[in-house]
Order: C-alpha cells, then structure tokens, then sequence
C-alpha cells in the first residue's frame, strides 16, 4: 500500500478460516438451540457438515463486510452484514496499536491488531487477520503523524533497533519464582475442571485416595512427627506445584522479551504460544509504578510497571502493554525511569514524611479493633489472647515502619510516593496526568486536622487512582494547588461565573 | 441556622447551590434517616415485645425522629455544599460528617452532559455532568443548579480546551 493510499481494503483472503473459526463461537447459540431441541444429533454427519458449512459462510460474509481505510484524518473501519458498523477513529486519538499472532495467526501468516483509544469500552478497532505491509503502513502513517522528528528513526523498522532490555529463559524462571502468580493458572484450571463433570473425576479419585491416608494418621496421633512430617511434606509439594505453575506463566507470557525504545514510543515483544507486539507513546504514560518485593530484593531485582489511557475490557487482558520491565536488576531500573518520565528529575526533589497526626489516626483506628479481638480471645484461654496481642503487635509495629518510611514529593513534574515497608514501592504521577482531584474529611479527620487527596487517573485498572496517606489540611490544599498550577498552560482567560 | 457554615474545604468554591437543593436534600435525607429509623424498629421489636400498643407508637416516633434528622441533615448538607468555576476548572465541595472537595482541571473535561430527573424538574433544578478520562470520578455531578446557570456553564465548558488531549 502507497502512503497516500485511502482506497477502502479488505483482510487477506488468509483471514477467512480465521473469521470462520470465530463465526462458530456466534453460531453456538443456535447449535445448542437445535441440539436440545432435538432437531440435530451430534453423532450425525449433519450435524458437523450443518455446522462447518454455516461457519464458513458466516465467517465469509463476516470477512468480506470488513473494510478499512487509512484516511488522512481518521482510520476507518466497516463491518457487519445486517447491523452495519461504520467506525471512525482520528489519528489523534489512538493510544497504542496492539498486535497479536496466536497459533493459528502464525500458519495463516497474519496478526490480530487492534487500535486503541481512551475510551472506557476497551479496544476501539479490531482487525483480527491483518498481513505484515498493512501493519507497517499503518504503523509509518501512525509514527509520521504522531512525532514527526521520531518517523525518520522509526522508518528504520522496529526490529532494526537494539533492545533496551531482553530476558532470557533464566530470568523468566526468576520472574516466576519472584511473582506468584501460580495461583492464578491452578484456580482457573479448577475453573474449566469444575464445568465438565468427566473431567473432574480423575481428581475427585485422587483427592479421594490422598483422603484414604487420614485415617492412618488420626488413628496414630502418638507419632506427632510423623504427622508433622506429612503435612510438612504436602505443603511443601503444594508450594513447588504454585511455583512450577508460576514458572511455566511467566515463560509462557514474557518468552523473548524484548523492550525497545523508537523515538517517544516503547514497543515490547513478547509471548511463547501467542506472540505479542505491544507499544505505548511514552507522552501518554498515565503513570508509572516501581516494585521491589522482598523476594525481588533478595534476587536483587525490581519490576516496572506502566498505565497508559486505554481501557482493558475484562476479555483483553494481555493486549497491552502494561509491564515495561517485568524483572530486571536496580541498574536496569534506574536507566529505564528516566526514559519513561523525561525531563523529570526528582533526585533534587525535596521529600517530606508524613505528619505524626497521621500515625495517631492510624492507631486510633486500629487499636480499638484489637482491643475487641484480644477480648474475644481472651474468652477462650489466655494462650489464645497472647498469640492475638503478639499479632495486634506486629501489625502496630509494621503501621508504624510504614509510616516513618513514607515519603512524598511534589514538584511541578508531578508526585512521587514511596512506600517502603517489607516491600517497597515507588509511585510516579506526571502532574499534567492526573484527571480530577479531590480532598476528603472524615469526622476523625477533622478532630486531628487532617485530610486525605485523590488523585484520579485515566485508565489503568487497578493503578486507576491513587490515595494518598492523610496528611495536614494545609499542607493537602497547597499540594493540590501545586498540582493545579500550569497544569493548563498557557491557562484559559475565562472570567469567573 | 443562624450560624454561618464553616469554611468549606476548598476556599475556592463560593458559589451556593439553588435553594430548591436544600428542599430537595431535606426530602431525600428525611426518606433516608426515616427508612433508618424503621431499621431501628424492626431491630427493636425481633429483639423484645412492646406490645400492641407501644410498638406502632415506637414506629411512628422513629419515623418522625429518622425525618426529623433526615431534614436537619438536608438542610446543613445544601448549606455546607459549595461550587465554584474558575481558570482552573470547577470545584465541588459536598458532605456535612464525611467531606470531599474534588477539583475537575477545564482540559480534562471529555464532554459535559446536563439532565434532569423528574424530581428536579418539579423542582425546577438541572444537573450538569462533567465528564473525565479518569476511572475514580469518571462523572463528576453538580446536583441543583438553576437550569439557565446549568446550561450557560455547559456552554462555557464545552469550548475546546486549550490543549492536550488524554
């Protein structure tokens, strides 16, 4: 495609088993529909040629009623056969492009890309089927209209330029063991397990004849060691599954991750099975967040993590680029900063901590509710009530650490909040980033002089927003108003109404 | 009220609402507290007997008592509420135990809505809309300005911004 090309497109003739692949998933209704009705047999060969022939024609007229454009002033997308689409989306306001290639993409030699915008209905444009050029050309438009000085870099090709920061199967391995997300690939393994009764019952066996074991231990509770030793044992062997699982996740999303930085653009490749081309326009980095758990610290690592505008629906997770520098050592950290949040110099920002007061309203919160819980426990026998302080304690002391450890910094770049606790973390909010603000006062609040600033920002998920630990009602306004200044530059002359 | 309002947390909103909001405010909070009200009796008659007498007796002072309060509430929330539209942006200042005061920047504004429930249009009250890109106040609402005021500010507020998109 020429540049100046404005002519309407379809997907390759490639895509077309891929929108048929998609089209079954529109006709399940209406099979399941003829199944329970009894009109169609799934041990019939109707059923299947009934079924096939349907998807491909769906899937056929899907893929022949999809027409983009790459205008001068938008990119346009048709679509739909009997409720027509005519989408149309200005350049400025495209987020990030987004591209995928599962298993299928690959054999087919095409990619899902999807163009997103700022809006809360997550991805705007979906061109699932999309060759290698329409990709580039879009991607040149994209890059010329968007920074003008970078297109001569990025014209180069992505893949021309050295990688920022890759990781080896090595460190991915460390990611899993650092990252337990584990949990989350057992818990959605029981999810599928659990819908399909055929499935479950290997595992039902198992639990049952893990369960045939218990009666042999309760029956010999005179051999507390050997008791010990088998439950010891099961955790043990429960923790290395969530770690093995772990492992396996995070190979499996981050395999041959590479980070380049084109220009004001950050592009990530990544991904085992699904490869993923993900990128993000650092001027639009909503915020930027700095972790270092007390497994990172141990490895001797840290991980960086990103919110740009556009909004994940729940069915597209993965498909943005979120996690900048997943693990990577201090040093790595530390050059990858400055690049996502140029000309902000913080290491001349003067930190303050919070307000002793702060610490007060934590306690007056907290201590009650431990008084009850030691009382309570008191009920049951006095080991009960010590173990109980010994925990109320322990979470004393750790408000405390984290109190004394906080640290804000505002300039006119923005803010900085850093929580240092067992772990620490480092929060970045570029000023002209921040969506609406607000102060709030609870009755206690009030009594201690004390308020709290909200700080709202686009997109993100759960990074969305941030609170801000209470701090003096003075202190609070002239931050917000810090915060507010030049933030409309030059600012609008409107007379007050 | 003889009293002045304190201060409310952000000295830049002045501006007082409608006072069709206080009527408003003292309407819905007297329903509340008097819907509170007969919590409390129900808690009270499953937990002891008072009798056929003294139980609808006991019902109907709580429920005057929760409107009672509810009108109080309404009142003071309508007095302490505050709004003000500046360079900046608009600010809006609610609550009478738990307060806030949220600040909306004029280049952050994504479009502005005005609506009308039929409560308000009884009452002769519009509400104007700001929306943000922002996921903690995606809408941000003025609730009871006069409808000429409503849409002037959504005329003036609905210039393009100077710059920056999202």
């Amino acid at each position: 495609m020429h540049p100046s090309d404005t002519a309407e497109h379809r997907l390759p003739p490639r895509a077309i088993p891929l929108f048929a692949v998609h089209a079954v998933r529109e006709l399940l209704p209406i099979l399941i529909v003829a199944l329970v009705s009894g009109r169609l047999d799934l041990e019939e060969l109707g059923f299947w040629l009934f079924a096939g022939s349907a998807a491909v024609v769906l899937g056929f007229l899907n893929w022949y009623t999809t027409r983009f454009a790459f205008l001068p002033e938008h990119v346009s997308l048709k679509s739909g056969l009997l409720f027509r689409e005519h989408r149309q989306l200005p350049w400025a306001r495209i987020q990030n492009l987004s591209v995928t290639r599962g298993p299928l993409h690959r054999l087919l030699g095409i990619s899902h890309l999807r163009i997103e915008s700022a809006s809360g209905a997550g991805t705007e444009i979906n061109l699932n089927g999309m060759t290698a050029a329409q990709i580039d050309d879009l991607r040149q438009r994209f890059d010329a209209l968007q920074a003008p000085a970078a297109s001569a870099a990025a014209s180069a090709g992505s893949d021309a330029l050295p990688p920022f920061k890759q990781l080896g199967t090595g460190e991915l391995v460390r990611l899993g063991l650092i990252e337990n997300r584990g949990l989350i690939v057992i818990g959605a393994a029981f999810g599928v397990l659990a819908q399909s009764e055929e499935l479950f019952r290997p595992l039902w066996e198992a639990i049952e004849s893990l369960e045939a074991w218990f009666p042999k231990l309760s029956a010999d509770a005179s051999d507390p060691v050997g008791q010990a030793l088998f439950w010891g044992s099961l955790l043990i062997a429960w923790l290395v599954v969530v770690r093995l699982f772990s492992i396996g996740l995070a190979i499996w999303t981050h395999h041959g991750f590479a980070l380049r930085i084109d220009g004001d653009r950050l592009r990530v490749e990544e991904g085992l099975a699904t490869t993923r081309q993900l990128s993000a326009r650092i001027p639009r980095i909503q915020r930027v967040s700095l972790r270092e758990s007390v497994l990172h610290r141990l490895a001797g690592r840290a991980a960086i993590r990103i919110a740009t505008a556009a909004q994940v629906a729940l069915n597209e997770t993965g498909t943005q680029l979120r996690d900048v520098l997943p693990i990577g050592t201090p040093t790595d950290a530390r050059r990858l900063l400055p690049v996502l949040l140029p000309g902000w110099d913080w290491r001349q920002l003067g930190f303050e901590r919070l307000p002793p007061r702060a610490l007060a309203r934590a306690y007056l919160t907290r201590i009650p509710l431990w008084i009850l819980a030691i009382t309570g426990a008191g009920l049951h026998g006095a080991a009960a009530a010590i173990a109980v302080s010994t925990l109320g304690v322990l979470h004393l002391l750790l408000l405390f650490l984290d109190h004394y450890n906080a640290r804000l910094g505002v300039d006119h770049h923005g803010l900085i909040l850093l929580r240092v606790g067992l772990s620490r973390r480092a929060e970045f909010l570029p000023k002209t980033r921040i969506q609406a603000r607000s102060l709030s006062q609870g009755p206690l609040d009030r009594a201690l002089g004390l308020a709290r600033i909200r700080l709202d920002v686009a997109g993100g998920g759960a990074m969305s927003w941030l609170t801000l630990p209470p701090l003096e009602q003075e202190r609070a306004r002239e931050i917000l108003r810090q915060l507010e200044l030049s933030s409309t530059s030059p600012a609008p002359t409107n007379t007050p109404g | 009220m003889s009293t002045p309002p304190p201060l409310p947390l952000d000295p830049a909103a002045t501006l007082a609402f409608e006072p069709a909001l206080g009527r408003l405010l003292q309407v819905q909070s007297g329903i509340g507290f008097g819907l509170i009200g007969a919590g409390v009796w129900i808690v009270a008659i499953i937990f002891t007997d008072p009798g056929w007498l003294l139980g609808p007796l006991l019902l109907l002072a709580l429920l005057a008592l929760g409107a009672l309060v509810g009108w109080r509430y309404g009142r003071l929330a309508h007095a302490r509420a505050r709004y003000g539209v500046d360079a900046l942006g608009v600010r809006v200042c609610t609550g009478v135990w738990f307060r806030s005061a949220v600040v909306v920047p004029r280049d952050r504004i994504q479009y502005v809505d005005l609506k009308q429930g039929p409560l308000e249009r009884w009452l002769g009250l519009s509400t104007l809309c700001l929306h943000t890109a922002g996921q903690l106040h995606p809408v941000v609402e003025l609730v009871g300005l006069a409808p000429e005021t409503a849409a002037a500010l959504r005329e003036r507020l609905a210039l393009p911004a100077p710059h920056a998109p999202v």
